[in-house]
């Protein structure tokens, strides 16, 4: 005779009661390892996204300047592995037959090298005009092979559009197009540099045909390295070898020779040389020159003025030199100008001359400007003084041969241009009138995007092509916007640091595991008291208490790996039926992704082990004071029906009271607050309210007991009697219930509707009725009521007014993402415009932040460079991880690494996703992202749709699409809402389950009391009272649960009965109470009855 | 010195009381109860129904601690034991046969009788060899193998008998042995235990309602109103 062996007898000899306690531990099993496998199956589906839309990319350049294709080859032959060049633009497209559209769409040419890394073939190799789609564009176009598409791609500029003088008109190329292939998910038909379970709408076309038609041609502003089969490249190795490749031309640099001029000279294609090229063109070669040409509205001396010149302002960078025209030791307060000038103006040396010149301001609107010059110098039309080449490639003028087809980026009055005017540029272009010293000009004409329009060295002392290796050698690629990103390592920690559903799934499954837990002691220790006789006996026979409660647990184990291992098998079909559940009832809670089912054998594991070993230390619990009875109790069968000590029950009615006054406390101090912290204070006064009820159950029965009356004998006296006799038993059906109803009713009841009083400036909506996106960036403010009114003439803009953001496309860091975002996005916005409004509501401010002004904390200046940022409450935390005053490294257009600061957290609203700074700050840090792509609008509700219809046919070009902003908040609400949801499911089946717990209470009740039925029906009680008599003593337990568990999560859910924003779902709540109510009734009906049936006589016979 | 001599089992003063239904102290069940019984010697407790004799038995066998007074078995003064030294007390000097036999009906006759050995840690080979003989002894060698529920009244007694013996105790206590067997098996229950006591010098304390079980023993001493009269008597 073994352990082992009594053990596994008993659990054979007992083996429906043993079915029943492995029943409650593989129904804990199914769950847990149905959260746990949830949570597989979400982070297998990210990461199977990750690598489909990436396919074999390990790194990548993508940037917002045009780079040389041909720069991929010379990286592919020192990386020694695939490099696939490509240009990702971003477009509208439209199916011609019937104009059916997608906003938003991504337009990536790519050749064959782009295909390879998903190992398949161009499907555009040959076909100039053609185009492939991804299966979600086509899906939405309804459009397949041989459909033709018109598309409009924002063509690259050749400077900056918001620089000075820079050309915002032709924001747009529009391409036709035939569909010849639809790629699917597997082929990088989702290909996408953003992390995000949801396919974007792509067009591929083959590299070279979209390069010729946005004008660029042989140029790509992405490279795709791809992973090498040993592993790498590593970013520090793409670094070096881009180094080493890399050409002027990659930064849209030219060094070319001025043979005339006498000089070697360094331009830009973007007009303006930015900070490090200036930085270091003044570290390489010998005294370079600098150049800072600008086209000036007026120069005038007296009243006589000459329309539209170009001015040269020169001067050394380096080591002093020359810098002719103009004479040595020339001041800043003069210029010199040319014997064209003075002729045409009367000007003679010592006159004032005044220039007009239209100048970017910090807030980036072009504003006219003047400045005061004494003429220093009347220099003639020749040599330095006649060089054309100082005038940069100005857009708009330098490609027309007649001033009357100048189309420059400043507002021109064409009608001053005279003749004269047309003859000087005609002979001598851009040849420039005045010269002034380069830090007069510098002060008058330096912008953001730069301070110099040309470096030149003396051709004499420079060799060209040694001042291209010089200057290569001093500019950093990455400076340059040319820096290489770990995307793939980037996507798949996206992945994995994204929102654990497993644990998200396990907390929701919360009160379902308790009840199967519970449920599972409650039917082990319901056995064990049947087999109260047999302890008594081993105790007799000489076992230690302890060696019988070990035997006890033994069993429990056995049971529960037993009901573990089966329930672990289930529990993958519960997974099944969960995925199946996210994909249509809870699509919301996953923002529709399409998740694979996925099980890892560690979850498993988990969970399995996790339900062993909940199982088995709820049933230690139970077993902790068995075998402490006396033995000749437990050999007699003597019950528990013994009344708790007189101490005890004062305890417990203390405790009671103390409870009970924690939560009176809480509400007196939170009073009747409407924040978060008031309504989590509520919530634990609730929770503490649940407690005091119960624990003055405990007393209730336990008084019930002690003060019985003997005088009256009624059926309704017994069956409270009787409740109470089974005091821990009833107690634990009561706390199962009331638990269960506490949960779903306080969450049920925290169901919002944002829609209702969203139209407020405290709302998420911040008051605004529409939230616009474009797909290409609007460069016409939107925020000047006249630019509105030029746009939409026939008022339908009227009392309108936009709030426009400019947008660093990055990771959605919303709660529609489930990836985590590692490059969140970042919008820049007028804190002044949303200040004023005071628009959207601030939860959380750093000390000494006024809340009434708090947008205005965006232009705050921070120490060390920081830059001040806002962002959702849901942003920060699940977005990002973060908290208030945390900060986010970022890198800049500049290649910086710089550090956003989180001073203000806002309440859910439709900025959700991103996170907010200054325009000035934006500006500053990406000046090569100009115009804006996202609006907020302010429109009264009836002119809503006029004023997206109106903005949309004005901008056609941008792609704009709008969305009511309720619409937007509540999309972000359905995440939460869906939670909600499921943890009201998951939570009515542990009410279930407590109901079935009920009835096995119920049953074994019967069967300990059969002899006392049977004595009842022997003196005449009919079987239906007996019936009644069990029922109602049980139907009174369910009616305390549902009592105390209401009564509680009213409380705790008072603000949000008070609050407009919640819409309590109370017919959903009625009806689960209601359903609730009925099924425990139902159980407890139908255990009295089966447990009665059968002659209960017979029971007067047995001992 | 004769082992008869020594006592096996003194009781001294001892008081039982029982809480009642509000959980305060009730009338005292034993009251102030005074017994000593020899090694080997065989002795019957009878009195009326609710006299205390059951109670009497599990204080002796430490099933349970009285609530004054003082239980000395074999030398060990119970009342200061832990619940574990009492645990072994149990295991290895006391023998107890309950009137419902309390078998274990998943276990087989043999499985059965070896529980105790369990407790006791014995050598399992060992033990199975002794439980083997301690059947045969009580003449059912050839049930081995069977279930409680296949037994009658009488074999199944004769089962608990074995197994109160299989760790040789020095005591053997028997709560209504006979009570419920018919006459011919409990005629044949009351040799056996009789055969016990003369051949092995087993203390043997009987608590019983049956005169005739009662004639056989060689003390009787009627318990009443919590306190024994001791009569003489003998086999």
């Amino acid at each position: 005779m073994t352990a082992g062996r009594l053990i596994l007898r008993t659990v054979w000899h007992y083996r429906a009661a043993s079915l029943s306690v492995a029943a409650g531990a593989a129904v804990t099993a199914v769950v847990l390892v149905g959260a746990l496998t949830v949570g597989d199956s979400v982070r297998h589906t990210l990461r199977h996204i990750t690598l489909q839309r990436l396919g074999e990319t390990e790194l990548v350049l993508n940037g917002e300047r045009l780079i040389r294709a041909a720069l991929a080859d010379e990286l592919a032959a020192s990386l020694r592995t695939n490099v696939a060049p490509a240009l990702m633009l971003r477009g509208v497209a439209s199916r011609q037959a019937d104009g059916r559209g997608a906003d938003d769409v991504r337009v990536i040419g790519a050749d064959a090298r782009f295909w390879s890394l998903a190992g398949r073939a161009d499907p555009l190799a040959g076909r100039a005009d053609a185009a492939a789609v991804n299966t979600h564009l086509a899906r939405r176009l309804g459009c397949g092979v041989g459909d033709r598409l018109v598309l409009r791609v924002e063509r690259p500029a050749l400077m900056p559009r918001e620089a000075p003088l820079s050309v915002t008109a032709d924001v747009a190329q529009a391409i036709t197009v035939t569909v010849a292939a639809v790629v699917d998910d597997e082929n990088l038909g989702r290909f996408s540099l953003l992390a995000g379970q949801l396919p974007p709408d792509n067009v591929f076309l083959p590299l070279a045909a979209l390069a010729e038609r946005i004008a660029r041609p042989g140029r790509a502003n992405t490279l795709l390295v791809a992973r090498r089969a040993g592993g790498g490249p590593t970013p520090a190795e793409a670094r070096a070898a881009l180094a080493a490749a890399w050409q002027l031309a990659d930064a849209d640099l030219e060094l070319r020779a001025l043979p005339q001029a006498g000089a070697a000279e360094l331009r830009t294609g973007q007009i303006f040389l930015d900070a490090p090229v200036s930085a270091a063109v003044r570290a390489a070669g010998e005294t370079p020159l600098g150049v800072l040409t600008y086209f000036v509205n007026e120069l005038r001396v007296g009243d006589r003025a000459a329309p539209y010149s170009m001015v040269a302002a020169l001067g050394p960078l380096a080591a002093a030199r020359d810098a002719p025209p103009l004479p040595p030791g020339l001041r800043d307060d003069q210029a010199v100008i040319n014997r064209w000038l003075a002729d045409d103006l009367g000007a003679a040396p010592g006159d004032a001359l005044e220039m007009r010149y239209f100048a970017l301001t910090p807030a980036g609107r072009l504003v006219e400007q003047s400045a005061r010059f004494t003429v220093a110098a009347v220099v003639p039309l020749n040599g330095p003084a006649a060089d054309a080449t100082l005038m940069p490639a100005f857009p708009g003028l330098a490609e027309h041969e007649n001033c009357r087809d100048w189309s420059p980026g400043v507002p021109v009055d064409l009608a001053r241009i005279r003749p004269k005017d047309q003859d000087y540029w005609t002979a001598h272009r851009g040849t420039p009138k005045a010269f002034v010293t380069l830090r007069a000009g510098q002060a008058l004409w330096a912008n953001r995007f730069g301070d110099l329009t040309a470096v030149r060295w003396p051709l004499a002392d420079a060799d060209p092509q040694r001042l291209a290796e010089a200057l290569r050698a001093k500019l950093d690629p990455a400076a340059m916007g040319l820096r290489f990103a770990p995307v793939r390592q980037q996507a798949l920690a996206a992945g994995e640091q994204a929102i654990d559903f497993g644990q998200l799934f396990l907390g929701l499954s919360a009160f379902l595991i308790v009840s199967a837990v519970l449920l599972t002691a409650l039917l082990f220790a319901l056995g064990v008291r049947r087999r109260r006789r047999q302890i008594g006996t081993l105790l007799a026979l000489g076992y230690w208490p302890g060696t019988v409660r070990r035997l006890l647990l033994a069993e429990g184990f056995v049971l529960a790996a037993v009901g573990a291992l089966v329930g672990a098998g289930c529990g993958l079909a519960y997974t099944r039926a969960v995925l199946g559940a996210l994909a249509t009832v809870w699509s919301g809670a996953v923002a529709g992704a399409a998740v694979r089912f996925h099980a890892s054998s560690a979850s498993v594991a988990l969970g399995t082990g996790g339900a062993i070993g909940a199982s088995v230390l709820a049933i230690w619990l139970t077993l902790r004071r068995e075998a402490r009875k006396p033995v000749a109790e437990l050999l007699a069968g003597e019950g528990d029906a013994s009344p708790a000590p007189p101490r005890r029950a004062a305890l417990l009615l203390l405790a009671a009271c103390l409870c009970g006054l924690a939560a009176g406390g809480i509400l007196v101090s939170v009073g009747t607050g409407r924040t978060q912290a008031a309504a989590e204070a509520f919530f634990a006064a609730g929770a503490l309210l649940l407690v005091a009820l119960l624990t003055l159950t405990g007393w209730w029965l336990g008084r019930l007991l002690r003060k019985r009356s003997a005088t009256t004998m009624t059926l309704a006296g017994l069956a409270a009697h009787n409740a109470a006799r089974r005091r821990a038993r009833s107690l634990a059906v009561v706390a199962l219930l009331a638990c269960g109803c506490f949960l779903v009713v306080a969450v049920g009841a925290n169901r919002r509707d944002v829609r209702s009083g969203a139209l407020g400036r405290a709302s998420g909506t911040g008051g605004f009725s529409l939230w616009g996106e474009s797909a290409l960036p609007v460069y016409a403010d939107l925020s000047d009521q006249s630019t509105l009114s030029d746009l939409a003439p026939d008022a339908p803009l009227e009392n309108v007014s936009v709030v426009p953001l400019r947008v660093r496309e990055g990771d959605d860091a919303s709660c529609l993402n489930l990836n985590r975002a590692q490059t969140p996005a970042i919008l820049g916005v007028r804190p002044a415009e949303l200040a004023d409004r005071n628009a959207f509501t601030f939860v959380k401010l750093l000390d000494g932040t006024p809340s009434a002004r708090a947008w205005l904390c965006l232009d705050s200046e921070l120490p060390d460079g920081q830059i001040p940022a806002v962002a959702d409450e849901t942003t920060v935390t699940y977005g990002l991880g973060k908290k208030l005053g945390d900060t986010l490294e970022f890198t800049d257009d500049a290649g910086a690494t710089r550090r956003l600061r989180i001073e203000a957290v806002l309440a859910g609203s439709i900025l959700q996703g991103s996170l907010l700074i200054s325009e000035t700050n934006f500006r500053r840090a990406f000046p090569d992202r100009g115009g804006f792509r996202a609006f907020l609008v302010d429109a009264p509700p009836e002119r809503r749709q006029a004023a997206a219809e109106a903005l949309r046919a004005a901008l056609v070009d941008a792609g704009l699409r709008f969305t009511p902003a309720p619409d937007r908040l509540a999309a972000f609400q359905t995440v939460e809402n869906t939670y909600l949801a499921i943890f009201q499911a998951l939570g009515g089946l542990g009410l279930i389950l407590g109901s079935a717990g009920l009835a096995v209470v119920v049953a074994r009740n019967v069967t300990e009391r059969r002899a006392e039925l049977a004595l009842l029906r022997a003196v005449g009680l009919p079987r239906s009272r007996l019936v009644a008599l069990v029922f109602w003593e049980h139907a009174g337990l369910v009616a305390l649960g549902l009592a105390c568990g209401t009564t509680a999560a009213l409380l705790a859910v008072a603000p949000a009965l008070a609050s407009p924003a919640v819409q309590v779902p109370y017919r959903s709540l009625g009806l689960t109470l209601t359903g609730i109510a009925v099924s425990g009734l139902l159980w407890t009906l139908l255990a009295a009855w089966g447990a009665l049936r059968g002659p209960l006589l017979g029971a007067l016979r047995e001992e | 010195m004769n082992p008869q001599d020594t006592s096996i089992l003194e009781m001294t003063d001892v008081v039982k009381r029982y809480p009642d239904a509000v959980g305060a102290e009730g009338p005292a069940v034993l009251d102030g109860l005074t017994l000593s019984v020899r090694a080997g010697e065989s002795l019957a407790i009878v009195g009326p129904s609710g006299s205390g004799k059951s109670t009497l038995l599990n204080l002796a066998g430490a099933l349970d601690r009285p609530t004054a007074g003082s239980v000395r078995l074999d030398g060990r003064e119970l009342g200061q034991l832990s619940g574990t030294a009492l645990a072994v007390v149990r295991s290895r000097h006391v023998g107890f046969i309950f009137q419902m036999h309390h078998l274990l009906p998943q276990c087989t006759v043999l499985e059965n009788v070896l529980i105790p050995t369990l407790a006791a840690g014995a050598d399992r080979s060992g033990a199975t060899r002794r439980a083997g003989d301690l059947l045969a002894r009580v003449g059912l060698a050839g049930l081995a193998h069977r279930l409680p529920g296949t037994l009658s009244g009488g074999e199944r007694q004769r089962v608990a008998v074995a197994r109160a013996l299989i760790n040789r105790p020095r005591v053997l206590l028997a709560d209504e042995p006979t009570g419920s067997l018919d006459r011919a098996s409990a005629d044949a229950l009351a040799d056996l235990l009789t055969d016990l006591n003369r051949a092995d010098a087993l203390t043997l304390i009987v608590v019983t309602h049956s005169e005739a079980l009662a004639r056989r023993m060689g003390r009787v001493l009627h318990l009443s109103a919590g306190r024994l009269d001791g009569k003489g008597g003998g086999a």
